[in-house]
């Protein structure tokens, strides 16, 4: 049985993934890579309801069932935590905690952020306690303003509960010979144990003891033992905080995703879209994809449909109103209210805009058997707001690929 | 020289959600920083562009291609920076760059002098004046010459010797085949003539393709619009297989989005064309593939060519190869080897290229230091000059698991 799944975000990755390890062959269809590495490279389930959560997994039930077009009612906690304990254990050494409790991370922007599953570099946090964080800025790097980060964290009470006090210290490791570096460049740079000296120097001669250094990389895109290196050399414990794109946290599970995705012989075809349905009767036989020339056909007995919302272009809003899913013209769900409102900070209607599903993803309003949607393409999310847009991946994934094996079986 | 003409590739700048994913995959931008990477030379500088270009860094962009692919909103950013350079180049074109673009030129000068100018570009002194004078780096890897042209070995060697079961495909060879690697035309023609099909070869020039990556777009166009009829001289509904796949990429989509060539002969020969792993691959699919492998106990290492991946049809070689018993493929992981086509052997960019490749050439040393493939042939010659393992097409171990044997 070969399922065709369209989108290389975390929905459409896993996907192929869990397909696949099932036995079916696997085709994936991506237009571009996929968001994972424009993200924080972390899971996030659940973070606020509005109110900050604590406990992601317990609170979902009670969040869904208050928003009766949200995902979450027809993924079902379960569904949730066990997608997220699958994916961790794909990558052990990327990913810890399980959704049970909400782990706070630190933001370039210095505000604590909840999310289920972290990567061990975000976590060297103490549990207890009063603490001090020493925020070091890299003079080439102009996305992690360190004195704005050390100021904000410093108004904040700590993790722990107990009070915070920051401070901000610049280093000059050049990675290498410009005036403006990003994250990946000093990623890339930490692949070369000089390196990784040369900044574990330049760090500890300001760190004093107690303190937690904070820094914007400090590991590579392929894992996390440099992290534990510079950690060892410094002699601080030392949390890493993810910055705006390019996320190198974000690259690194993007990075190990992909790699287990093709190594497991999912046959990707990257740089086309998924352009249009070939059926016979309400199911689905192939999928119509621009390749370059002229489109292919691939035949598929199942499809796993996970392209993303509006930031990727999936679903499109015009300027005469109109919304649209890009590739198979599926009906557009709207909440009814005004969808764009002119106050920029306040929850705008159109994130909630998606298509509907039942329970096992396949679109309601339409005829296709074996069409199933999973990810940002789904009605009733504001993902941004809420810090929910990974547990709805994985979990919508969780519950398509659910009802795809039970045709295959 | 402007091209406002071709209106589609530049809107598409406002596509640009500055989300950096094609920065991250420039294997140029990612060893040097000389160049600021696509976003900056593509999208962003073409706004400040009208015609002229203002950041001259852009001659760096390799044309690889790897952003166009990677981006998520459309943006044709190679393809933006290809005109752009060829706009920056029009003035002050080099005479390195007249030649080295005109293959058919080396190839017919190498030809009947074969051995002697096989035996010259390795001479180190000629190899020092060659750089002095034209500019071509001293260590660049040099295609070989043939005695014999593959057009003029399919002449000799005569029909198939058995009647054909499948109708008749069109073979575009491409130059490489024609005059350098001239086993890698055998092999395709000897597989599909195995696997049943009528293999026409017409005579057939340049795709152009030389010509529009070193901007000489009216050369490029006139080359490209002459092979369009050579080909469409064998037919026009018939299937047009390569295994030159930039080529290939060129017929597919580059000549209309890079020259601007939308005549509907090349439409029709471009929705034709297709890859032979593509092709091979398609038929697997089919069940109409020979899949009656010799077995064979190899690790081969596989780069994926940046002008196939932009055909967007994935690796189908991985999944061909794979189908002989034995074969593992390990897929390089590494975006680009460097050659880029002809950037690579220049001078100035020698030093860039090499550096692009390097994880590449330490790749296919630690997995096979004897034997990796690649569906390009500007990739081969670089890959097997700097790891010294024998570089071949995919159709190579096909062609042999089908106990082939030599070519006549």
């Amino acid at each position: 049985m070969r399922a065709l799944v369209v989108g290389a975000g975390l929905a459409g990755l896993t996907g192929a993934l869990r397909l696949r390890q099932a036995g079916l062959e696997v085709v994936l269809v991506t237009f571009g890579t996929g968001g994972i590495q424009l993200g924080q490279g972390t899971v996030d389930v659940l973070g606020y309801a509005p109110h900050r959560v604590t406990r992601p997994l317990e609170e979902l039930r009670g969040f869904a069932e208050a928003r009766p077009a949200h995902p979450y009612g027809l993924i079902g906690t379960q569904a949730v935590a066990e997608s997220c304990a699958w994916l961790r254990d794909q990558m052990p050494d990327l990913l810890v905690g399980d959704g049970t409790q909400n782990t706070l991370v630190p933001t370039g922007l210095g505000s604590w952020r909840p999310t289920a599953l972290a990567q061990p570099t975000m976590t060297g946090e103490q549990s207890s306690g009063d603490a001090s964080y020493l925020v070091v800025g890299l003079t080439q790097l102009k996305d992690f303003p360190a004195d704005l980060v050390a100021g904000n964290l410093a108004r904040q009470p700590a993790p722990s509960g107990g009070t915070a006090s920051a401070r901000a210290v610049w280093v000059d490791v050049q990675p290498r010979d410009e005036a403006d570096s990003f994250a990946l460049t000093y990623a890339r740079a930490l692949e070369r144990p000089a390196f990784v000296e040369e900044l574990a120097a330049a760090v500890r001669a300001h760190a004093r003891p107690g303190e937690t250094v904070l820094l914007p990389v400090s590991s590579t895109v392929h894992g996390t033992a440099v992290h534990a290196e510079l950690q060892r050399l410094i002699g601080n414990p030392v949390v890493e905080v993810h910055l705006p794109p390019p996320s190198v946290p974000g690259m690194r599970i993007n990075l190990r995703l992909t790699e287990l995705v093709k190594r497991s012989r999912v046959r990707m075809m990257v740089g086309s879209r998924a352009v249009g349905l070939e059926t016979s009767g309400s199911r689905v036989t192939g999928v119509w994809v621009g390749t370059a020339g002229s489109p292919t056909l691939v035949r598929a007995d199942a499809v796993l449909h996970a392209p993303g919302g509006f930031e990727s272009g999936a679903l499109e809003y015009d300027s005469y109103g109109h919304l649209r899913e890009h590739a198979f013209n599926l009906p557009v769900w709207a909440p009814d209210t005004d969808l764009v409102t002119s106050d920029g900070l306040s929850a705008q209607a159109l994130f909630q805009c998606g298509v509907a599903v039942g329970d096992d993803m396949r679109p309601l309003d339409t005829t296709y058997d074996n069409l199933h949607l999973a990810g940002g393409i789904l009605r009733g999310a504001d993902r941004a707001r809420e810090k929910s847009g990974d547990g709805i991946a994985l979990g919508s994934m969780w519950r398509a690929t659910n009802a795809i094996l039970k045709e295959a079986r | 020289m402007s091209f406002e003409h071709d209106e589609l590739t530049r809107a598409s700048l406002d596509h640009c959600v500055k989300c950096t994913i094609c920065e991250t995959a420039c294997p140029v931008s990612a060893v040097t920083p000389l160049f600021s990477g696509p976003k900056y030379v593509g999208p962003q500088a073409e706004r400040f562009r009208n015609g002229e270009s203002v950041d001259h860094s852009l001659d760096y962009c390799s044309s690889c291609g790897t952003c166009t692919l990677v981006c998520p909103q459309g943006v044709k950013i190679a393809e933006l920076n290809a005109q752009a350079r060829a706009v920056m180049k029009q003035d002050h074109m080099p005479f390195r760059d007249q030649i080295i673009s005109r293959t058919t030129l080396m190839g017919t000068a190498m030809t009947p002098t074969a051995p002697l100018a096989n035996a010259a570009l390795r001479v180190k002194p000629i190899r020092v004046a060659v750089e002095k004078v034209m500019g071509i780096h001293r260590n660049a890897p040099m295609p070989t010459a043939h005695s014999q042209t593959l057009p003029a070995w399919f002449r000799k060697r005569g029909p198939r010797s058995t009647p054909a079961t499948r109708g008749p495909v069109i073979y575009f060879h491409g130059c490489a085949a024609t005059y350098f690697e001239v086993e890698t035309g055998k092999m395709t023609i000897e597989v599909l003539e195995h696997l049943g099909y009528e293999v026409l070869v017409p005579k057939q020039g340049c795709c152009g393709l030389p010509l529009q990556s070193n901007g000489l777009f009216d050369a490029a166009r006139k080359d490209v619009r002459s092979l369009v009829d050579d080909l469409r001289k064998a037919g026009t509904d018939i299937p047009i297989v390569t295994a030159s796949t930039s080529c290939g990429g060129m017929l597919k989509h580059e000549a209309r989005e890079i020259l601007g060539v939308r005549d509907p002969e090349l439409a029709d020969v471009g929705t034709r064309v297709r890859d032979i792993c593509e092709f091979l691959l398609a038929m697997y699919d089919a069940g109409e593939l020979d899949t009656a492998f010799r077995p064979r106990e190899v690790t081969l290492p596989y780069h994926p060519p940046c002008q196939l991946k932009s055909h967007g049809i994935g690796t189908p070689a991985i999944e061909l190869m794979e189908l002989v018993p034995g074969v593992t493929v390990v897929e390089s992981g590494v975006v680009c080897c460097g050659m880029a086509g002809t950037y690579g052997i220049k001078k100035e960019k020698y030093d860039i290229a090499m550096a692009v490749g390097a994880p590449l050439f330490a790749m296919v040393k630690e997995t096979n230091p004897d034997l990796a493939v690649c569906d390009s042939e500007t990739c081969r010659w670089q890959i097997e000059q700097a790891t010294g393992a024998k570089t071949v097409h995919p159709i190579a171990i096909i062609h042999a698991a089908y106990g082939l044997g030599a070519s006549g």
